[in-house]
């Protein structure tokens, strides 16, 4: 029936996600729709209000939640929501951008390093921090006068947060067949080239970023330990190299195999 | 009665409802919509995920109980689609 009964509460955020979701596909659907007149035009959507009646709920972990309002319900709150269409060029320069993200690891993949409470965690998601890249933008006195998270936690996070790390690697196939290794991670070096070894043995460097080291493995290479040395650390990872498979045409050359 | 069914769909059934165009070469005029705004009130309920779920009003099946309509209104433009920026 419509109206129906009240149905269970959600969080503000996956509403909001869900209904953006399906104005995108109402534009979709406009757009493949071809007008019935004369000349050959699609219907594109431009802006949306919506007045919706919902309960607003807070549950037990301070997320704050919506219910639709249920026959015979009285006091409902109004949300007024207003969606306008918007050129992808103001997409781009207003959406969060994990390329150029200096650090784009979640902030769970601090693991221990960061000590925070699950109330300074949300404290954090609602300043829009949610990377590590974004808590190494934040003064953690500006942090504990503003919003109560204690600086000597956001210290010792950000303390973990530029300890270098190794995340994975991957195999670049290079036009003459040659194969370079991607060491991809974070803090790999300040300024200085780090010292990269492959299963124990030294390997040339030949690009190195913060986010990623690229290497020149020995032919032999298939399989072992990654160390580098940077700034006085040494942090390790694995690495596989996949072995090139021969062409059934020729024998020779060909692809690799699938990363491991 | 009616079904409560995507607020996307609902949209697109709102294009869908309104004839386009009239007249032609034997009125000796054409006419032809280039723009329209909808404002409506619609019934609402949030399904699976958050989404919401949408309907016309009941109109003569509504009953006193029945929770207080929610209400769009939405504005829809015919694009050149070579000159979509979306």
């Amino acid at each position: 029936m419509a109206g129906g009964k009240p149905g269970r509460a959600f969080p503000v955020e996956e509403f909001l996600q869900a209904i953006m979701a399906q104005l995108d596909r109402a534009q979709d659907a406009l757009a493949a729709k071809v007008s019935t007149t004369r000349r050959p035009l699609t219907w594109g959507l431009k802006d949306v209000n919506l007045d919706l009646r919902v309960f607003i709920e807070v549950n037990d972990a301070g997320h704050v939640m919506m219910r639709s309002a249920g026959p015979n319900e009285a006091g409902s709150s109004t949300i007024q929501l207003s969606f306008t269409a918007v050129t992808r060029p103001m997409v781009e320069e207003n959406t969060f951008s994990f390329d150029i993200e200096s650090d784009p690891r979640s902030l769970d993949d601090l693991g221990p390093g960061l000590d925070l409470d699950e109330e300074s965690r949300r404290k954090l998601d609602w300043m829009g921090v949610r990377t590590v890249g974004q808590l190494k933008q934040i003064d953690p006195r500006v942090a504990q006068a503003a919003i109560g998270i204690p600086a000597g936690r956001l210290q010792a996070a950000l303390l973990a947060a530029t300890r270098p790390t190794v995340l994975g690697h991957d195999v670049v196939q290079r036009p003459d067949g040659s194969r370079l290794l991607r060491i991809r991670g974070a803090n790999l070096t300040s300024g200085v080239v780090p010292e990269v070894h492959l299963a124990g043995r030294p390997v040339e460097v030949l690009e190195a970023s913060a986010s990623q080291i690229l290497v020149v493995p020995h032919p032999a290479h298939d399989e072992g330990p990654v160390e580098v040395y940077t700034d006085g650390h040494r942090v390790t990872g694995w690495f596989r190299m996949p072995r090139p498979v021969a062409s059934p045409s020729n024998g020779a050359g060909g692809a690799l195999e699938a990363e491991a | 009665m009616s079904d409560m069914i995507d607020m996307a769909d609902l949209l697109v059934a709102l294009v869908e409802a309104v004839p386009l165009a009239a007249g032609g070469p034997d009125a000796g005029v054409a006419v032809d919509v280039e723009s329209m705004e909808v404002d409506l009130p619609i019934e609402t309920r949030l399904g699976d995920g958050g989404a919401l779920l949408a309907s016309f009003p009941r109109g003569r099946m509504a009953t006193d109980f029945d929770p207080e309509l929610a209400r769009v209104s939405a504005r829809f433009a015919l694009l050149d689609p070579s000159r979509r920026t979306g």
